[in-house]
């Protein structure tokens, strides 16, 4: 499935550009018995955002984003809506991305 | 000497042109230094209706127990004073070398006093004050003013200075000390009014502490966290080392966070070509540190200005680029480092001067403004430097936003949308996106204030920004600890990266007296009960813990979902406020909590037409 990242602050500039899009895995569709309807964890075609964020590391050149299956320390995750609205993500592996949802990354701002 | 503290104060009599040290009772001590002795000496001293820019009023220049220690991170030095902008109790802070240079001069601070006869330079060589004529620095700016005095009084001497904007008494004016700023709330004006145009200081004595080997341990193990810091690609501290406090502009931008157009936007379109790595992709730069500190956020950019000559520029900080930036439709770098320059060079917070120029462009775009020689829109880059020079000589339309932007929306309408609070021109944040900081924004007692407010947590998701739940709580949590840091003067990134535990540490290695966590955190609490007092004495009611109609009016453009203050909800967070504090409804400090913070003197503090005769922000 096709995913549209938006590079915010230290990625951007790495990057030089503020969007990608990349082709990203959406790993095999869980067995489903007795005809039941898949649950979204089950895997639905959509990919995790763990499996775009690898993919995000390819692409931005071997940028460390992840340590394991976990987000590197300073690294923030959002999942953009069509509308604008965020919401960040702290469990890459746990998390879904649908049709339609932005993946965003970014480094931290402080204060308070 | 106690310590890392002299036990000194120095007081300057202005008016009779004399000076002398008094020793620090031991009633003030406790309040460790910092903003805490200046907040109690102003209580203390200066009734809470003084006229802000009579000689009654006094301006209080303090360090605190870290400063001129080898403790990193500790180079800043604190004003307090009653604020001509807000009418209510001010403090305000500036980085770079003064405050270690007190320190070396034997002082903890200094209060001035009364009102010079003339105009006067004031220079401190080892706790002695002399006098010198300031006539042929009369509207000089800030930057020539501190060359001049580097010039005359020797070049190691640490500065600070006001410029034209000081002199006339702009509510807004700063005091700026070699690039650093202490920028909220009119203390240049307080400074002007008192015929100072600057002070030099130079000291030669060594700081000691009570504990030295716990105090180097300390330092090793602050130094090594801040080390670390800086060199993780994706710290925030560390960003800041590398590109200044922009760094986080286009995750701001990307949470609808990004107050734009005078608050009616929640992203800027042009964010990319203002924010930090734009100005490090841009402009040759070099980095500079304050006394002390690893970090060196400081971005000294070299950029050609629109008339082909060429410039040094220290800044534009983070909150520049918003208020010179994003809130006046200017996406051009240049045209905001020239209007920056502006600022410094008549002596001018660009938060609440930028701000206010942005409400007077919307005020231009909507009839209601206009300006000789100006076409009041947003992103027009004569207009903003023409409004911005026009407030620093107090000229056209200059003199009336020179008093602040509640003040001259008094006068000319817009009312509504004047997105200010106590007349302190909003910091580079949306209330209506980020729920706890509109509360700390709201109660902040020196007026929308950005240093004690739960914006990281908030903008990075931490917790929901747009939940009123479990505001109320945070930010008194907040508004206390940085009240406890500020008695420090630590700068606002040490937090950031130095666990709090270290603080009380500090301090008994520093000073022999011994406190946890919650003993510092209450002192933070008991200044800011103080501080509370002091505005209701001065006038300030629940109606000026208030956020502005705007506030209650959706964002416009994308990222909007969810970005609008619900009135209903947030009376109920502001009650829950109070009554976390110990507060009545109308936010007075009751006496019972009073009491549990030794406050209880100050109770008469608190009711309006406490002592004084003047009340300026009155409705």
């Amino acid at each position: 499935m096709k995913v549209s990242f938006e590079l915010l602050t230290l990625f951007r500039q790495k990057a030089g550009t503020g969007h990608l899009e990349l082709e990203v895995p959406t790993g095999a569709r869980a067995e489903v018995p007795f005809g039941a309807a898949p649950c979204k964890a089950a895997g639905s075609g959509m990919p995790t955002v763990l499996a775009a964020l690898r993919a995000a590391e390819t692409r931005l050149g071997g940028q460390a984003l992840l340590e394991g299956e976990r987000l590197r320390e300073g690294v923030l995750v959002f999942l953009k809506e069509a509308g604008g609205a965020t919401r960040r993500v702290f469990h890459p592996s746990e998390e879904r991305i649908r049709s339609g949802q932005a993946v965003v990354l970014s480094t931290a701002m402080g204060g308070g | 000497m106690s310590g890392s503290m002299w036990n000194s104060l120095l007081r300057i009599d202005l008016s009779a042109r004399r000076a002398r040290a008094r020793p620090v009772p031991d009633e003030l001590a406790v309040y460790l230094g910092g903003m805490g002795y200046g907040v109690k000496l102003l209580a203390d001293e200066v009734p809470p209706r003084t006229d802000p820019l009579s000689p009654e009023n006094k301006l209080i220049l303090t360090v605190g127990p870290l400063t001129g220690t080898l403790a990193p991170m500790h180079p800043q030095s604190c004003i307090v004073t009653k604020s001509p902008l807000t009418d209510g109790i001010l403090n305000c802070y500036a980085g770079g070398f003064l405050g270690a240079e007190l320190k070396f001069a034997g002082l903890d601070g200094i209060v001035l006093e009364g009102r010079s006869p003339d105009w006067t330079l004031l220079l401190v060589e080892d706790g002695q004050v002399s006098f010198h004529d300031a006539a042929p620095l009369l509207g000089k700016g800030t930057a020539e003013t501190e060359a001049w005095m580097k010039k005359r009084f020797g070049p190691e001497v640490r500065t600070l200075s006001i410029g034209p904007a000081g002199e006339k008494g702009v509510a807004f004016a700063g005091i700026f000390s070699e690039t650093r700023t202490f920028g909220r709330g009119g203390a240049g004006a307080v400074l002007g009014s008192k015929r100072v145009k600057g002070l030099a200081v130079r000291g030669s004595l060594g700081v000691g502490t009570v504990h030295p080997e716990e105090f180097a341990r300390l330092v090793a193990e602050n130094m090594e966290q801040l080390r670390r810091a800086c060199a993780e690609e994706y710290n925030l501290v560390g960003m800041f080392s590398r590109v200044g406090t922009g760094a986080g502009m286009g995750l701001v931008n990307g949470r609808g966070g990004l107050a734009t157009r005078y608050h009616e936007y929640g992203q800027f379109e042009k964010f990319a070509e203002i924010d930090g790595f734009a100005y490090a992709r841009k402009f040759y730069t070099r980095a500079v540190a304050c006394y002390g500190c690893p970090v060196h956020c400081g971005m000294l950019h070299k950029f050609r200005q629109a008339d082909g000559s060429e410039g040094w520029l220290r800044g534009p900080e983070y909150e520049t680029m918003y208020s010179l930036g994003s809130e006046v439709g200017n996406g051009d770098p240049v045209t905001l480092a020239e209007a920056n320059r502006l600022c410094e060079e008549y002596g001018m917070d660009t938060l609440t001067a930028g701000v206010t120029v942005a409400w007077a462009l919307e005020m231009g775009e909507k009839g209601l403004a206009r300006e000789p020689g100006l076409s009041l829109r947003f992103g027009d880059r004569e207009a903003i430097l023409g409004l911005l020079a026009r407030i620093g000589r107090r000229e056209g339309i200059g003199d009336l936003l020179a008093r602040g932007p509640l003040r001259a929306a008094r006068e000319l309408g817009g009312l509504d949308i004047a997105m200010q609070i106590k007349n302190s021109g909003f910091a580079a944040w949306m209330p209506r996106r980020m729920k706890g900081t509109a509360l700390a924004f709201a109660t902040s007692n020196r007026g929308a204030c950005h240093k004690r407010a739960p914006i990281g947590a908030e903008i990075t998701g931490q917790i929901d920004m747009n939940a009123y739940e479990g505001k109320a709580a945070l930010v008194k949590g907040i508004q206390d600890r940085v009240n406890a840091i500020f008695t420090l003067v630590s700068c606002r990134f040490h937090e950031f990266v130095t666990p709090p535990e270290l603080y009380p540490r500090f301090v008994q290695a520093a000073t022999g007296r011994s406190m946890g966590l919650p003993d510092f955190d209450r002192l933070g609490e008991r200044i800011w009960n103080l501080e509370k007092l002091y505005n209701l004495g001065s006038g300030l009611t629940r109606a000026d813990d208030a956020l502005p109609e705007r506030c209650f009016q959706p964002i416009k453009g994308p990222a909007s979902e969810g970005a609008v203050i619900d009135r209903a909800k947030f009376e109920a967070m502001l009650d829950e406020y109070y009554a976390v504090r110990g507060w009545d409804r109308d936010g007075v400090p009751t006496a019972g909590r009073l009491r549990e913070l030794g406050l209880e003197r100050y109770a008469a503090l608190g009711r309006p037409g406490a002592g004084g005769s003047a009340g300026g922000l009155a409705r």
